[in-house]
């Protein structure tokens, strides 16, 4: 019976490289290759570009807000249209951007960074990639229907979410669409973590595994208990709008509140989902680029478990001003967990302190993800402080510090990211000029777009809002930051050309550009199919290096035979 | 770049208004407290990234000592924040104790209700009621110098009763009272907006705040509630 | 395994703990009850790994183990390429869009992800 390109199976042993014959190919290469592709590497590069696309998208809506926001008055954008933007804005930088974006160097990079030959289910990979696809798809597209997009906020706080607050198709595509990603998300999770529990390559005990790998295992963790009740609350949501339920209709006895202490019993744990794998990838690279290991690895750990642990338990900081929650006791989890990410900037300054730092662009990025989260930590505390909290909450106070975490922090640890595995995804170099232009244009960008909007929150500006009153003072700010916007755009206009420009240029960079610790610098750039034909013996948490600083009698070891 | 920093969380105390409710002056008192830890401890962490990134630039190709961790420094590491995060959350928790108490017997009680997209002021011992109207954004007004209770309400979607000056903001939940205890000390105006998200208008949903002499409000509770 | 058994293990008591203290000092229905669950649900996988872990020795654990250890030993099936996923997806999200836009567009998208389910149980078998 002919399955079709379905039906070839690999038997893959941990014996490696798999056994002859070589793995089979997709009958037809190109576009029929990527739709079928099971390969962690291919699909871990169709999710890094998708959510790229889908980063530039959204931050096209950011340029066309922050326009808009110039000047008092509206001018390009009506406020029916504004409001759609940041719902989608944020919906896509959450879901479709940073997030995935985890899930997709993770995808690509932990089996690399244990010595696996591929994830653990190789088809629930696939799945998961297409379902992310389908539902980030679902959520831009909803701009083409009728009524727009949804224009409720990316929290969608019932009853603004409601079917008298929001009739249109709108939110409803938009739940459907965040249904799919976040299944798709429940997915690779529990792929990562079997992978890293029952793939590792011999040697490579839990407490040896690259730190990426250690936080992903965190992130995963985070995902399974945080994304079903955000399902389950979206369910009921979408019955509340169109099957007659009233699970938060207070007029027949529903609670507006529960929906968001779902919400945000899912929204505080993706905070972390979205920062734990970058803290992961800076935390690989400030070593490499010291020339020393870690500083304090078991501490990193701990501090990232605490940190699950308390992101569970601090939900409803994001509630204080409704008065229906117990602020103080979620105001002592919130400062608590300002301890163990406290504890990860030591980790980075004892690694650098007494280095040999080599200022490439990775580290670069590492550098600026530094400065910039740390102001976005220091505001954090300030926020977790209810009565704070109450001057501030809802306005560009707000929008600062969340800014400075997710695109001072997590932008920036993507770029790290991807300025450090780029050799190893592609065989090419990037050219290191042309990136630390890239580099100084994000990083004064990013600056001068949200440092000023601190000092709008104090004064009084609150967020979502298209228009404000030209008499209080707000506009000089404003400009500046929506300068600051369009000098980050085109910093990530560059970094388009910087890619670009590295596969036309073609400068091959060889297996171990930076000379890297962990295992997927001991193979091939880009890696071959299931991924090694060698491994050097794992006896630490940086068996590359180990293996440069080699005694003799501990031969290399062939994999094969 | 540490001074510049500096300057600028300076620069950020210097710009929270001065509470004009004496609530709002408690928490200003408070964010002033959060700023110069903040300034302390930025600086300090600020100070390191910077001087390990410029002292420790890489200079020669040798190997440098392999430090892999150092367990009394780790512990300082974690115990100090935790005393810091410990010593402000007693600071927050008394503030927001003070700034959440309600009188038993306040001056005046004033409803107030959120709708798509204005308000409603009324007071239930005159029996006037104050609303939005398209031209004009309505006007709350209270006496001075004495405690105010005001009850929120809404019956569409959720506001959220902001005004920057108090630097306090509560939320107006369907189905779900709320109320605070305002007291403003001197004679002023002040400009009130909703904060919570609500829909199209969301940001023409604003307010003023007019805090008179007693005298001045007992004339105008007069000249209402004859007009009314 | 036993590290992994210690994280589930950490994670579910440390949920207990926060959730008592959350219960007693609030007495708030929603946040108990997912905490409560955050309980049992990490539970449920320590105590599955306690049971599975105590027969199962992996090479990956050896502090000594060399990479050509465990050699020969079969891990399971990879497939190099399969279209069934991608057909699975677009069932899917053909069903979820006909939540929105009618039942018809829903039970198409049924019968997609229905057959490319039965695909995929049957490239597994063969």
């Amino acid at each position: 019976m002919d399955r079709g390109t379905g039906g070839r199976v690999v038997s893959v042993t941990l014996e490696r490289p798999p056994p002859t014959p070589p793995p089979l190919r997709a009958r037809s290469g190109g576009i029929l290759e990527w739709i079928t592709t099971t390969d962690h590497k291919k699909i871990g590069l169709l999710y890094i570009g998708t959510t790229f696309l889908f980063f530039l998208a959204g931050g096209l809506m950011a340029l066309l807000m922050r326009i808009e926001l110039a000047e008092p008055g509206l001018q390009v954008l009506t406020k029916n249209a504004y409001n759609q933007l940041f719902t989608i804005h944020g919906t896509t930088m959450v879901f479709l951007f940073i997030a995935p974006m985890g899930l997709g160097l993770a995808n690509y990079f932990v089996p690399l960074q244990i010595g696996a030959p591929d994830m653990a289910f190789p088809r629930l990979n696939a799945l998961s990639y297409w379902l992310f696809l389908a539902g980030g798809a679902t959520i831009l597209l909803s701009f083409f229907a009728s009524g727009g997009a949804s224009a409720a906020g990316w929290t969608a706080y019932y009853p603004l979410s409601g079917p008298q607050g929001s009739p249109g198709p709108g939110v409803d595509l938009w739940i459907m669409g965040v249904l799919l990603a976040s299944a798709s998300s429940v997915m690779t999770a529990v792929n990562l973590m079997v992978t890293a529990f029952l793939l590792r390559a011999p040697g490579m005990t839990m407490w040896r595994l690259p730190l990426f790998v250690w936080n992903m295992i965190i992130t995963s963790l985070m995902i399974l208990v945080s994304f079903p009740p955000i399902t389950a609350g979206l369910s009921l949501l979408f019955i509340d709008r169109h099957l007659g339920g009233h699970f938060f209709d207070p007029a027949s006895g529903g609670s507006v509140v529960l929906y968001q202490h779902l919400f945000w019993w899912f929204g505080h744990p993706e905070v972390y989902i979205m920062i734990l794998p970058f803290f992961g990838i800076v935390t690989d690279i400030i070593p490499v680029f010291s020339r020393k290991p870690v500083f304090g690895y078991l501490g990193f750990v701990f501090a990232s478990l605490a940190i699950a642990g308390l992101s569970m338990s601090v939900w409803a900081h994001h509630m204080f001003t409704t008065g229906a929650v117990l602020n103080p006791f979620f105001s002592m989890m919130s400062f608590l967990i300002a301890v163990p990410t406290g504890i990860k900037f030591f980790n980075w300054i004892g690694t650098m302190w007494g280095g040999q730092i080599r200022f490439d662009t990775p580290m670069l990025w590492c550098l600026g993800f530094m400065l910039n989260f740390l102001l976005g930590g220091i505001t954090g505390v300030m926020v977790a402080s209810p009565p704070i909290d109450f001057a501030v909450h809802d306005t560009y106070f707000v929008v600062a510090h969340f800014h400075y975490v997710l695109a001072g922090g997590s932008l920036f640890g993507i770029f790290a990211g991807l300025y450090y595995w780029f050799p190893k995804m592609t065989g090419f170099r990037l050219s290191e000029r042309t990136g630390k232009a890239v580099f100084v244009l994000v990083f004064v960008g990013f600056n001068l777009s949200f440092f000023g909007m601190h000092l709008l929150g104090l004064r009084g500006m609150q967020r979502r809002i298209a228009d404000y009153p030209a008499d209080v003072g707000w506009t000089w700010l404003n400009q500046i930051a929506t300068l600051g916007t369009v000098i980050m755009g085109i910093g990530v206009v560059l970094f388009a050309w910087n890619v670009l420009e590295a596969f036309r240029g073609r400068r091959p960079a060889g297996d171990d550009p930076w000379e890297g610790y962990t295992l997927e610098w001991s193979t091939t750039s880009p890696p071959p199919e299931h991924n090694f034909t060698w491994l050097p013996p794992i006896r630490s948490e940086r068996p590359l290096f180990d293996w440069r600083q080699r005694d003799k009698d501990m031969g290399a070891e062939e994999v094969r035979k | 770049m540490r001074r510049w920093a500096a300057v600028g969380l300076v620069g950020l105390s210097a710009c929270a208004p001065e509470g004009a409710s004496s609530q709002g002056q408690d928490i200003s008192d408070l964010y002033r407290v959060f700023v110069y830890v903040a300034i302390g401890v930025g600086a300090i962490v600020y100070g390191l990234i910077l001087w390990s990134a410029i002292r420790y630039r890489r200079r020669s190709d040798a190997l440098p000592k392999q430090t892999r961790a150092n367990v009394p420094l780790e512990i300082v590491y974690t115990a100090l924040p935790i005393l810091i995060v410990l010593g402000l959350f007693v600071l927050t928790f008394r503030v927001e104790r003070d700034v959440d108490r309600v009188a038993s017997e306040p001056a005046l009680v004033v409803n107030v209700s959120g709708f798509q997209w204005g308000w409603r002021f009324e007071y239930p011992e005159s029996g006037i009621s104050v609303v939005s109207t398209p031209s004009e954004y309505p006007t709350l007004v209270v006496p001075a110098g004495e405690t105010v209770r005001i009850n929120l309400s809404s019956n569409d979607v959720i506001h959220s009763f902001y005004v920057p000056d108090f630097l306090f903001k509560r939320d107006t939940v369907p189905g779900q009272p709320n109320r605070f205890d305002l007291l403003i000390p001197e004679p002023g105006r002040f400009r009130g907006a909703c904060a919570e998200f609500c829909g199209v208008d969301h940001g023409e949903m604003n307010f003023w705040v007019d805090a008179l002499p007693a005298t001045e409000f007992d004339a105008w509770i007069e000249e209402r509630a004859g007009a009314s | 395994m036993r590290t992994a058994t210690k994280m589930f293990a950490f994670s579910a008591f440390f949920s207990l703990g926060v959730g008592t203290i959350y219960w007693l000092l609030s007495h708030e229905r929603a946040g108990a009850v997912l905490l409560l669950f955050m309980f049992l649900a990490p539970l449920f996988i320590a105590c599955y790994l306690l049971l599975r872990a105590r027969r199962l020795r992996l090479p990956e654990d050896d502090a000594e183990g060399r990479p050509g250890e465990g050699a020969g030993v079969d891990i399971g099936r990879f497939h190099a390429a399969s279209l069934w996923p991608f057909v699975t997806a677009l069932g899917a999200s053909l069903a979820v869009l006909g939540a929105v836009y009618g039942r018809w567009l829903a039970l198409a998208g049924g019968t997609v992800m229905a057959a490319a389910v039965v695909g995929l149980m049957r490239e597994s078998r063969g």
